[in-house]
């Protein structure tokens, strides 16, 4: 019996970059992360910036203690 | 244009305007109609209805027909010809046998409006969404979930539409090369065309494009 779920994440793919020219001056050389995740069968892709990415990164440390203490 | 159904019934309905007061008021409103399409209301059109105090079906005859007969002088006279436009314009209505004082002022209003109706003609040409804004950026990916190691440059180009969409597009490098050759041939057929002899030359689809390098 399959259990019941919502926007279940199916895959998780990312790229780190740099970037070398722009159209917009101020972005020359900053480094990103790209991320596609495969959320119920379709691709949602979105873009990180370094700050944005350890923010993130630090969200999903908190999430991660959060279930090693339930265990 | 005489035998344009619309344009026919038009012309045997002028008798029901004997006044050149309301000509003028017909006249008025559908160039105004045809100047500004997009914003043109209803009022108007009740407004000119009630002034004329006809009938619906021979004032819708009238306005339909009178829109017609305008919008048909536009389609043949958005180019510029050899013959003055006035001139043009006398030998195409002769065969309606409109009143004349009712198609010297038709031609003298079209004539005054000509640019403006000719504009908002070309603003209604069919077409798709064309490019409003485009940005690019050239980056190198370092790494990703697959690859450790990778140092391989692509193009990201963002393209934001007329009609409000943006669409992004990522290229590798064979892709890009492809996209310039295309772009460049693209370029070159264009100024060929604007070149041929067959093409009116005061129609310039690229203006101060002579020469591809």
């Amino acid at each position: 019996m399959t259990q019941l779920s919502v926007n279940k994440l199916d895959n998780l793919d990312w790229r780190f970059a740099v970037s070398s020219a722009s159209s917009d001056i101020n972005k020359i050389g900053q480094t990103f992360l790209q991320m596609k995740m495969t959320i119920d069968g379709k691709d949602v892709f979105f873009e990180l910036s370094l700050l944005q990415f350890f923010a993130f990164l630090s969200e999903m440390e908190k999430i991660k203690s959060q279930l090693d203490s339930f265990q | 244009m005489d035998r344009h159904p619309e344009i026919k019934r038009f012309i045997g309905m002028v008798g029901n305007i004997p006044q050149q007061k309301q000509w003028r008021e017909l006249l008025q409103t559908t160039l105004n109609h045809h100047r500004n399409r997009d914003t043109f209301g209803i009022e108007p059109i009740t407004k000119l209805r009630d002034s004329l105090g006809l009938s619906e079906d021979v004032f819708s005859a009238l306005y339909t027909g009178m829109f017609c007969l305008i919008g048909q002088m536009i389609r043949n006279h958005t180019r510029k010809g050899t013959v003055p436009l006035e001139t043009a314009l006398a030998e195409e209505l002769q065969p309606l046998a409109l009143p004349e004082k009712y198609a010297k002022e038709l031609i003298s209003g079209f004539t005054h409006y000509e640019k403006s109706l000719t504009s908002s003609a070309y603003a209604h040409i069919p077409h798709h969404p064309s490019i409003e804004q485009f940005r690019w950026r050239t980056e190198v990916t370092i790494s990703t979930s697959s690859v450790n190691r990778i140092l391989k440059p692509s193009i990201l180009i963002e393209l934001r539409l007329t009609n409000g969409r943006k669409q992004l597009l990522s290229l590798n490098m064979n892709q890009f090369h492809h996209l310039r050759y295309i772009v460049a041939v693209l370029l070159k057929q264009m100024a060929d065309i604007e070149n041929d002899e067959l093409i009116n030359r005061d129609v310039k689809i690229l203006p101060g494009v002579t020469e591809i390098v």
